[in-house]
């Protein structure tokens, strides 16, 4: 079955198009790293599944359903990049706040979910550090038990022991409720260990979508070899990185090498 | 969702409750003491030359309390949300837009109208222990005492509330909603006292003027608002579910 896809969808801000005829589809149960220099339409793409947004073209389906003037899919879950938060209110009444405004709340969860973070029930959410609110907010995601997750850049401004944590909390998520989750990320030597899906967006298009160890092993990096028959999607000096499905060519890329290769060479397909 | 609006607007209400408490005290002094005159002096007015500017300040009171209201209650109502976007978090939870709106926007106009209310009904208390005295010595005309205890105060109460709301939901910036919807309501009850109305005449009684004015009874305008106000519900509802709110 298929999460999230995406038909030809375009969405213009002003004169200015964010997205631009964009179509791919990400399975259920997946772990899809959404990659892009800044500006690419990771954030725009993200709200557009939400339904806060509305292509200005082409179609979004989540679980199957478009979004439309009624809101959110009620199974989807969307942390945006500010992880916004009441901050007067405690983090017992951010869970209260999940739970009043969600009918598939799971109280128990989102209480654990705050307590393994070592967040105090009774703290304000102002008094919190970064990764703590993040906890919270992610606590707050989770505990309405979405089967899409949207995650964007939820480990940007963190310290590395933070990060950790957080990706830690979602992959022990997503090993016990299959859960599909979309995030959006900089982070790359952090996603080669989370994700097994890969969506990389320049310029508002796709540049390159579908699992990553197909795409792993349908790129190579040649040092000091002629690139030959092969379509190279970089070049630096004398060390290219080519698409091949020839296995005897160069070496395999690690997944931070081919993002790279791809977010540099913005004009390459 | 209704303990989310209560718990997002506990502080303002309770805010409201302290002002208006202090009000009360205020009057209830007033009360005390005019009353105590009335008795003692059979209502002669020169007695009671030192209470007129304060009840002619209760009085004003009736008709700057809508446009306050309409600034610091109606004007912030989503004007932080989107301050602090946390609407992007509200509207990304199970709740409809259309539900996320009436019930905050129900939560703030009712507080608002029972402020309204409470204080026109502590007016009227002590208007009516001044009965025995010319009405002409208190208030400025009869029609503005007629209006101050009609709908007519409630109905502009209710419309600046949902005028502020959708300023602030359309603005986004508190400061801006609050100060455009202080002018606006005021502009507007302003022009609606100075254009609208003529004086044709003092009537003594306290039953009525003889004003003339565009409204053929405080009904008419009180029911005018509430559909302004209907209005602006419907093209918040209209805003919020097609163009909304960009991320």
């Amino acid at each position: 079955m298929i999460a999230l896809a995406a038909d030809r969808v375009g969405r213009r801000f002003g004169r200015t198009w964010a997205l631009r005829d964009c179509s791919f589809e990400i399975p259920d149960g997946s772990v899809t790293a959404l990659v892009g220099v800044n500006g690419a339409g990771k954030s725009t793409l993200l709200t557009l599944a939400t339904g806060l947004l509305a292509p200005t073209e082409g179609a979004v389906r989540v679980l199957g359903t478009a979004p439309g003037s009624r809101g959110i899919h009620p199974r989807v879950s969307f942390l945006a990049q500010d992880k916004p938060t009441h901050r007067g209110f405690t983090v017992a009444e951010m869970l209260r706040f999940g739970r009043e405004l969600n009918p598939t709340w799971d109280d128990e969860y989102a209480r654990r979910l705050v307590d393994e973070a070592g967040v105090g029930l009774d703290a304000k959410i102002r008094t919190l550090s970064g990764g703590q609110r993040t906890r919270v907010a992610l606590a707050v995601a989770l505990g309405k038990r979405p089967e899409l997750l949207l995650l964007d850049e939820p480990i940007a401004d963190l310290d590395p022991v933070a990060r950790d944590e957080v990706l830690r909390m979602l992959m022990a998520e997503v090993a016990d409720t299959g859960t599909t989750v979309v995030l959006s990320s900089h982070a790359l030597s952090e996603l080669g260990n989370v994700c097994d899906h890969l969506l990389l967006l320049g310029s508002g298009r796709v540049r390159l979508a579908g699992d990553v160890d197909e795409l792993l092993r349908s790129h190579r990096v040649l040092v000091h070899e002629p690139a030959g028959a092969h379509h190279v999607v970089e070049a630096r000096g004398s060390i290219r990185l080519v698409r091949t499905e020839d296995p005897a060519a160069g070496t395999a890329p690690n997944l931070e090498e081919l993002v790279l290769a791809y977010l540099r060479t913005e004009d390459a397909s | 969702m209704t303990w989310l609006a209560w718990r997002q607007q506990r502080a303002t209400v309770v805010t409201i409750a302290a002002l208006l408490m202090l009000c009360a005290i205020t009057v209830l002094i007033l009360e005390i003491r005019t009353s105590g005159l009335v008795e003692a002096t059979q209502g002669e007015p020169e007695f009671f030359a030192g209470y007129r500017d304060a009840f002619g300040a209760a009085n004003g009171l009736i008709f700057v309390l809508p446009v306050l209201l309409g600034a610091f209650v109606g004007a912030p109502l989503f004007a932080r949300e989107r301050e602090q976007r946390t609407h992007v978090l509200a509207l990304t939870q199970s709740v409809s837009r259309t539900r996320w709106l009436t019930t905050k926007t129900a939560m703030a106009a009712g507080s608002a109208l029972a402020a309204t209310g409470l204080y026109q009904a502590l007016y009227l208390w002590w208007a009516f222990s001044l009965r025995p005295l010319e009405p002409r010595d208190f208030t400025t005309d009869a029609r503005s005492f007629l209006d101050a205890t009609g709908p007519v105060p409630l109905a502009w109460t209710l419309f600046a509330v949902v005028l502020g709301a959708a300023l602030g939901l359309l603005l986004g910036n508190a400061l801006s909603a609050v100060v455009l919807t202080f002018g606006v309501v005021l502009g507007l009850s302003y022009a609606d006292r100075a254009l609208l109305r003529v004086n044709v005449g003092h009537d003594p009684g306290w039953g009525g003027g003889r004003w003339q004015t565009l409204w053929p009874s405080p009904w008419v305008e009180a029911g005018t608002l509430v559909l302004a106000a209907a209005a602006i519900i419907a093209t918040m509802l209209w805003w919020l579910r097609s163009r909304l709110v960009t991320a």
